[in-house]
């Protein structure tokens, strides 16, 4: 049952290729900004020094610790690019994912003032022939994309407060997952004990705390944009979702996974051969599909909430 | 000595018999004696002021955890007489000398610090006489935090380290032996307080110790261990250490002990039973050393070495044939920190065991010397990422040691400096990571062979004795022939700072396709070290030029019909003490090549992808 719904989602994202574009080219342009202090100290550092290519090679801490030393105010940059990029990337968020479920949700009444022309994949290209087919592509394009925008313009407020109300359960659940390390590490003595509470027992449980609420928040942004309820009722109705729903359970680990095996590869591609144009160009490819997993994702679960509210 | 462990009062006490033979060639009245442990006795001592009650990251966790150590009786006795720990010392009618001890503070006038005594025996030793002392004492062993003491281990079971803690005499060094002038008229007593930034100093002896310890407990101990026996619950181990200048040893009953053989010496692994899958790594580790040493410095010549998986505070010490290490449980491979440590710990036996010098006053030829042949041993037996190699991310030793001397005000702190002297955290790097920079660069600057006979030679000729700085510099100059005046009195005796940079490159047209290049280099601070400058022409040829380093700013010009378009200093990184590598080289406007910041900024663009991925989905 589950898998109909991710595949419903996934073919809910290949029907709307505009939707993976623009939260890939959002990612994206996001990356580029923070990374150009990043280019204006290693060119400063770097261009005229002749080490450009051994760098290139690998690792040498020894140039490393005299690029950072004569460009003191690299590290901080960085840091302090993370107080703006934090708020903004969780306005985005909340925002974006609202106009991806409005531009993944069935078109109740046409409130939006336009008409029905996304369809679903399969009746509108049914004896479609050649040209036509083009043409009614780049329409279909043209509508996900207004109804993106539309859907984000009129829930993005609404969506972040819905998600500082999710905030609450976060705080909550970090506190009882803390009370519980704390309980553990007094039964839990010694070398051993504290290392699987410390390394083993916390990030896991934080882990699953975090993805818990998130899969509640997800589900409650749904409720918001696709069942239009108020905040606060989405807000309930999101907290109920995991204890009601086996699907929403299966729906949410599975994309979870798909997405992080996505996040993965290009991450150990880093690793091997980071920063090579070609290795690059790979690991576009994995991001870019990560972006269609999170356009995917929403799309199962504004099905299973769709299907659920009829 | 033959002394008891008494776990209910974590303390040991015993008899002690001292045979001493006086090394001058006048009569000698006076003895010093160091007490370590009274280090420990209360918040006023010089160590306890020195650290704040902080050793290494280490503190206190009880209401009480003071240490002492406490001589009841002292009495000269007939040194053809056996000893005979279980007769009273009250039965002899000698005179007790227990009133004449006097505590003196030689560093620093503390009168609170009863680390050092002095005693004036009631007669003269005669030069070449050796006297007998048995002295009853009684040793409150501290909860560990520096180095030595008890601890509660995990498992509950209680745990002891014992180090610094009998009555110890010091060093009389005598005329022509270290800095004592070989016209002086006596000897002179070398001893100090015990301090937070100092290891020890003591005469080489022949060390029986019989300790007496519950029947439980496995013992460690510097020497070799010779017969055991059991009787009411107690177990007495005897062990017998030759040619050595300390005796630490180790009780508890967690201990796991693994053996393994290597040539002519026992190694033997005592282990935390959490550690129990790490035993093999401690093994390997200490063998490596062996092997290595060995072949780079000489023979060892024990027939024992044990490697102790200690507790806390105890970790990462050596003493003579017996080291502590210290690991994590979950330790992971690429972390080699263990094998650092051991390794490290190991060399001792070497630069500290056998070449005695003294680690008060010249600490950096224990803990340098040591830091820069543990650096070479783990980087060429563990290759690039010797010390941390976790994905591209790779960090060897003999880096990691330059790192902590070039990146650390470079300028303070010469190696030769009283260790209880340095300031600001001087003392780690101007013992360990400076020196072994100032070694690995002298290793660089005459090549291996010749650094292999320094040490060697080094080794042959001063072991079993105390070698100075100025015994080390002579040794170099004699295997080399070449007066090292200049290398000495910048890097060992002073503080100067490498820093050569290439300042520019101009080229200039003259007619019939000719050109006139110039680089121009620049010395950068006070430190002067001969260079070699490479110069790279436009058809791809090279130039080394030799370059004595000693103006502040050089030019060097090229004629012809090539260009010059890089220049680069110490091209094969001979000189690891330059504190600014970036600044050797420099390429001409013509080649100059963004492709490295390129590559940063699409890995940092990567890096931020992936990232905000991972933070969206946290809300
Ligand atoms: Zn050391």
């Amino acid at each position: 049952m589950s898998l109909y719904y991710i595949k419903s989602g996934f073919e809910s994202a290949k029907a709307r290729p505009t939707l993976t574009v623009i939260m890939y080219v959002s990612n994206l342009i996001m990356g580029i900004l923070l990374s150009i202090p990043v280019l204006a100290a290693f060119s400063k550092a770097t261009a005229e020094s002749g080490y450009a290519n051994d760098l290139s090679q690998g690792f040498d801490i020894t140039l490393w610790a005299d690029i950072l030393e004569n460009s003191p105010s690299f590290l901080p940059t960085l840091i302090a690019q993370l107080f703006w990029v934090l708020p903004v990337l969780f306005v985005w968020k909340m925002a974006s994912s609202a106009g991806l479920i409005h531009a993944q949700m069935k078109e109740i009444e046409d409130q939006d003032g336009a008409p029905d022309q996304d369809g679903t994949p399969d009746e509108s290209e049914a004896g479609a022939a050649g040209a036509d087919e083009r043409s009614q592509r780049l329409a279909r394009n043209r509508n996900t994309t207004r109804r993106f925008w539309v859907g984000l313009g009129s829930n993005a407020l609404k969506s972040t407060a819905l998600g500082f109300l999710y905030l609450v359960p976060t705080v909550i659940a970090i506190l009882i997952v803390s009370v519980i390390g704390l309980v553990l590490a007094q039964v839990a003595v010694g070398e051993v004990g504290t290392f699987w509470v410390q390394a083993v027992f916390l990030p896991l449980a934080l882990f699953m705390c975090v993805a818990f609420i998130d899969m509640m928040h997800d589900f409650g942004r749904v409720e918001l944009v696709a069942g239009r309820k108020g905040i606060m009722d989405s807000w309930f109705a999101g907290l109920k979702w995991p204890f009601h729903s086996g699907n929403a359970n299966s729906i949410y680990i599975g994309w979870m996974v798909l997405g992080i095996v996505f996040l993965f590869i290009p991450f150990m591609l880093d690793l091997s051969s980071g920063g090579l144009f070609i290795a690059f160009v790979f690991q576009q490819l994995f991001l870019a599909a990560r972006a269609f997993i999170t356009v995917g994702w929403l799309g199962s679960e504004v099905k299973l909430v769709e299907d659920t509210l009829e | 000595m033959d002394v008891t462990l008494r776990p209910e009062s974590n303390s040991i006490d015993g008899k002690q018999r001292l045979t001493w033979r006086n090394p001058d060639s006048v009569p000698v009245k006076e003895l010093q004696f160091h007490m370590y442990l009274n280090a420990f006795k209360n918040k006023e001592t010089t160590f306890m002021k020195e650290s704040g009650g902080v050793h290494r990251g280490a503190s206190a966790t009880v209401k009480d955890p003071w240490g002492s150590i406490q001589i009841s009786s002292m009495k000269m006795v007939n040194p053809m007489d056996d000893f005979r720990p279980e007769i009273p010392l009250g039965s002899n009618s000698a005179e007790d000398l227990v009133d004449r001890i006097t505590f003196i503070q030689p560093d620093d006038g503390n009168l609170a610090d009863e680390t050092v005594f002095s005693i004036q025996l009631p007669r003269e030793v005669a030069p070449g006489e050796t006297i007998a002392l048995e002295i009853l004492f009684e040793s409150r062993l501290p909860e560990i935090v520096a180095r030595t003491g008890w601890k509660t281990a995990d498992t509950g079971n209680p745990f002891y380290f014992v180090g610094q803690w009998f009555p110890k005499i010091a060093v009389l060094e005598v005329p022509g032996q270290r800095y004592i002038p070989e016209d002086a008229e006596k000897g002179v007593w070398n001893a100090h307080q015990f301090h937070v930034n100092s290891e020890f100093y003591a005469d080489f002896g022949k060390y029986d110790v019989t300790m007496r310890v519950p029947e439980s407990y496995v013992v460690g101990a510097s020497g070799v261990q010779m017969e055991t026996s059991t009787e009411n619950g107690m177990k007495a181990v005897r062990f017998e250490a030759d040619d050595v200048h300390d005796f630490a040893w180790t009780a508890s009953p967690d201990y796991l002990e693994f053996n393994q053989q290597w040539r002519h010496v026992n190694v033997r692994a005592l282990i935390q039973p959490a550690h129990k899958g790490q035993a093999q790594r401690h093994l390997d580790a200490a063998i490596t050393a062996l092997e290595k040493y060995d072949a780079w410095v000489g023979e060892y010549p024990y027939t024992s070495l044990t490697v102790v998986d200690a507790i806390g505070g105890s970790n990462g010490m050596e003493y003579p044939t017996l080291i502590t290490a210290g690991t994590n449980y979950g330790l992971p491979t690429w972390s080699r920190f263990l094998e650092l440590v051991i390794i490290h710990e190991f060399g001792h036996q070497y630069f500290y065991g056998l070449l005695a010098s003294n680690e008060f006053e010249e600490a950096w030829l224990d803990e340098g010397m040591n830091s820069y042949i543990e650096s070479r041993i783990m980087d060429e037996t563990y290759g690039p990422g010797a010390a941390i190699s976790l994905g591209p991310f790779k960090l060897g030793d003999i880096e990691l040691q330059r790192l902590s001397y070039a990146k650390q005000r470079p300028s303070s702190g010469a190696l030769v400096t009283n260790s209880w002297e340095h300031v600001g955290g001087d003392y780690g790097k101007s013992t360990y990571s400076k020196p072994a920079t100032v070694m690995n660069t002298l290793e660089r600057y005459w090549g291996w062979d010749m650094q292999q006979r320094f040490l060697k030679a080094y080794y042959e000729r001063w072991r079993f004795k105390h070698p100075t700085t100025r015994d080390l510099q002579s040794i170099a100059e004699e295997v080399s022939g070449t007066d090292l005046e200049w290398f000495f009195s910048q890097f060992v005796y002073g503080t100067a700072v490498v820093d050569y940079s290439v300042d520019s490159i101009l080229i200039t047209d003259k007619e019939d396709d000719q050109f006139v290049s110039r680089v121009r280099v620049h010395r950068e601070q006070d430190g002067v070290f001969p260079t070699t400058l490479r110069l790279r022409f436009d058809d791809g040829t090279t130039e080394d030029v030799l370059w004595d380093g000693a103006e502040r700013w050089k030019d060097f010009r090229r004629e012809g019909t090539h260009k010059i378009v890089e220049a680069y200093l110490d091209p094969d990184f001979n000189n690891l003490l330059d504190v600014n590598r970036l600044n050797n080289r420099k390429v001409a406007a013509s080649e100059s090549d963004n492709s490295f910041a390129r590559l940063a900024q699409r890995r940092a663009i990567m890096i931020y992808q992936t990232l905000f991925y991972v933070l969206s989905g946290l809300f």
